[in-house]
C-alpha cells in the first residue's frame, strides 16, 4: 500500500514538470537572460508563500493535498539546477548579464516570495 | 506527447527524492532543500557535459535533465525558506543558506563541465 502523500507529492512533481517545461519553451531568452527559468521561479515563489499562507490551516487534516501541491506541484515547476547551471555557464560569456540573472533571481524570488505572503494574508 | 510524459516521469520520481531527503534533513537550517538543490545540479552539470562531448539522446535528456534534475531541485521552497530565516532574525543564516547553495553547486558544475 503505497503512502498517500508520497502519491500526491509524485503526482504534483510530475505535473509541475510539464508546466515548468512547457512554460520555460515558450519563453526566450532576453538579451541572453534565461527568461523562461526566472519567470517560473520567480511565479512558483509568489504561488508557493500564497499558498502555504492562505491554506495551510484549512488544509492540516489533508497533509496529501498539502504536500501535493506545495512540494509537488509547484516545487517541481520551480527549479534551482536549470538556474545554477544557466549561471555559471552565463559567467565566461558575459559576467555583467550573468550577475544580472543572478540578482533578478535572487532579490526577485525574495520579493516574491513576500509578496505571496502578503496576498494571501488578504485574500483568507 | 511522448516527451511530456518523459517530463512526467523524471519529475514524479524528483519530487519524491526531493520530499523523502527533506522529510529527513530539514531542521534548523533546510539541509534537505540544500542537498537536493547541490545534488541535481551536479546531476545537470554531468549531464550538460555529456551533451558537450556527444549527443546523448533527447529522450534521455527530457527523462534526467528536465524531468528528473527539474524535480528534485526547487527555487521556490528555497526562497521561501531564506526569507523565513530573515523573518525569524536568522539574517546570516539566511545569507549563508542561500550564498552556500549557490555558490558550492556552482563551483560543482564549473569542476564538473571542466573535466
Amino acid at each position: 500500500m503505497i503512502n498517500p502523500v508520497y502519491l500526491a507529492v509524485a503526482i504534483g512533481g510530475g505535473i509541475g514538470s510539464i508546466l515548468r517545461y512547457s512554460l520555460s519553451s515558450l519563453i526566450y531568452p532576453i538579451s541572453d537572460i534565461p527568461a523562461g527559468t526566472l519567470t517560473v521561479n520567480l511565479m512558483g515563489c509568489f504561488l508557493l508563500s500564497f499558498f502555504y499562507q492562505m491554506f495551510s490551516q484549512r488544509l492540516q487534516n489533508h497533509p496529501s493535498l498539502q504536500k501535493g501541491i506545495a512540494t509537488g506541484l509547484i516545487g517541481s515547476f520551480t527549479t534551482f539546477s536549470a538556474f545554477s547551471a544557466e549561471f555559471v555557464q552565463l559567467v565566461p560569456d558575459d559576467l555583467f548579464i550573468a550577475m544580472v540573472y543572478l540578482l533578478t533571481t535572487i532579490f526577485g524570488g525574495l520579493a516574491m516570495t513576500s509578496l505571496g505572503l502578503t496576498a494571501g494574508r488578504r485574500s483568507k | 506527447m511522448i516527451s511530456l510524459l518523459l517530463v512526467f516521469t523524471g519529475g514524479m520520481v524528483g519530487a519524491v527524492s526531493r520530499f523523502e531527503i527533506s522529510r529527513h534533513l530539514n531542521k534548523k537550517i533546510p539541509f534537505g532543500t540544500g542537498i537536493a538543490n547541490f545534488t541535481g545540479g551536479l546531476l545537470l552539470g554531468y549531464l550538460i557535459h555529456l551533451q558537450s562531448q556527444g549527443d546523448i539522446p533527447e529522450w534521455v535528456w527530457l527523462l534526467l535533465a528536465t524531468g528528473f534534475c527539474g524535480g528534485y531541485t526547487t527555487y521556490s521552497t528555497f526562497s521561501y525558506e531564506a526569507f523565513q530565516l530573515y523573518k525569524e532574525g536568522r539574517i546570516w543564516r539566511g545569507v549563508a543558506y542561500v550564498f552556500l547553495s549557490i555558490v558550492l553547486t556552482g563551483i560543482g558544475i564549473v569542476v564538473i563541465l571542466m573535466f
